[in-house]
């Protein structure tokens, strides 16, 4: 072989190895048009138009504030809009020090229990422990009354793993029903 | 006590030397064991204050409050869970109060407060339902339900410390709560928290001698 074919053979190698190789890694993605594409539970659910009333605790007593929202019909992410919704106005009253998202909202198996995994705790541990309750309290309320009945305990978590709260236990699933603290 | 000022020929010759005797015994088996556990520690500063943070301020209260037990009643015994650059974890604290047998554990708690009143609140672990004592020193008890081993006399506990809390006048003294506490986790003696504000305009130094007045006349009272 004269120089000029291994040239030409090394070429053609180094190319089929830089498609290959973009190939796995998904640079370069063939779709088959005879296959028809497959749309996402997502894009084919009804998004509702829903009033949901948001509780708050201030001041002795309780404050609501209605909004408009598009949830799925799906409660997960029901749960999902209208905590994200509640943590959002919590953040802009103060209840909350940092701001915080709800990373996942998941329902077991039985539908009773509803896990719910923050980005952080969601009140302010500077407060007192009472303050704190009122805030939780203010969401199981809200939750309460947005989502049909059926779910018995909710069970709060950050990042996925159970809370090491240093005021208040939440290792436990907490009743839906609240603290008992407040009025309702 | 007079019984220990007197020289021995003059107290050998007291009329009423055996009622004295009797009286050292008795306050000595009448000691009461209580167990102060300040907020925070070495790693864990507590809540942010206006000017500090939460653990020195429990600490010194906790400090200020043994000394006063100690001087209104000699035969008390007080165990402060930490000193200033020691770290305890929940379990720690909790074992020193099973471990001692003491009669009171009271865990001690301060946040900032905005209120002109600063608030003082009380709180005991929510009971489910009343658990009884362990027969086999072996069995295994869940830490959320260890307090239930002793609710009733929390309770009662509880409600005589709010009432002689009512009686001082810089704090609004909230009903005693129970809730899911988990600072009182693990523990298997009769056991509350206190928890009050701070301002800038009203001293916390008093709440020492208020605090004390409570725990003694709550201890004392008749079961």
């Amino acid at each position: 072989m004269n120089g000029r074919t291994i040239g030409i053979v090394c070429s053609i190698s180094t190319l089929i190895g830089i498609i290959v190789y973009a190939l796995c890694n998904e640079w370069i993605i063939f779709r088959n048009p005879l296959q028809s594409p497959q749309h996402s539970a997502l894009l084919t659910t009804p998004l509702k138009k829903k009033e949901v009333s948001l509780f708050f605790w201030r001041y002795e007593r309780w404050h609501t504030e209605t909004i408009t929202l598009s949830v799925a019909p799906h409660l997960q992410e029901q749960a999902l809009s209208i905590i994200q919704a509640w943590l959002s106005e919590a953040f802009q009253l103060r209840l909350i020090d940092k701001p915080c998202t709800l990373e996942a909202a998941l329902l077991d198996a039985r539908h009773q229990c509803l896990y719910l995994s923050f980005s952080t705790v969601p009140c302010n541990t500077h407060k007192s422990t009472l303050e704190q309750l009122c805030g939780l309290e203010s969401l199981l309320k809200t939750i309460r009354k947005a989502t049909p009945s059926g779910i018995q305990n909710i069970q709060f978590l950050v990042h996925h793993t159970i809370i090491k709260h240093p005021h208040i236990n939440l290792t436990k699933p907490v009743a839906l029903t609240g603290f008992k603290i407040l009025p309702d | 006590m007079h019984f220990f000022n007197c020289s021995f020929n003059h107290w050998r010759n007291l009329p009423y030397r055996w009622i004295l005797i009797g009286l050292c015994i008795v306050q000595t088996t009448l000691g009461i064991h209580i167990i102060l556990d300040p907020a925070g520690d070495a790693k864990d500063t507590g809540r942010q204050l206006l000017t500090c943070y939460e653990r020195s301020i429990t600490l010194q209260l906790c400090e200020g409050l043994k000394k006063f037990l100690l001087e209104q009643r000699s035969a008390y015994t007080v165990t402060i869970t930490r000193t200033a650059g020691e770290s305890r974890s929940q379990e720690q604290r909790a074992q020193i109060a099973n471990q001692l047998h003491a009669d009171l554990f009271m865990h001690i708690s301060c946040f900032d407060d905005a209120a002109i009143k600063p608030h003082l609140m009380v709180y005991y672990m929510m009971p489910t339902a009343p658990l009884p004592w362990p027969t086999n020193p072996y069995q295994l008890i869940p830490a959320h339900k260890a307090q239930d081993l002793v609710s009733a006399r929390i309770e009662k506990m509880v409600k005589s410390l709010y009432q002689n809390l009512l009686q001082q006048k810089y704090y609004a003294v909230s009903k005693p709560l129970p809730i899911a506490d988990a600072r009182l986790a693990s523990i298997m003696i009769p056991a509350c928290t206190i928890e009050f504000g701070i301002t800038s305009t009203i001293p916390w130094t008093p709440l020492i001698e208020q605090i004390g007045i409570a725990i003694l006349r709550s201890m004392e009272q008749p079961a």
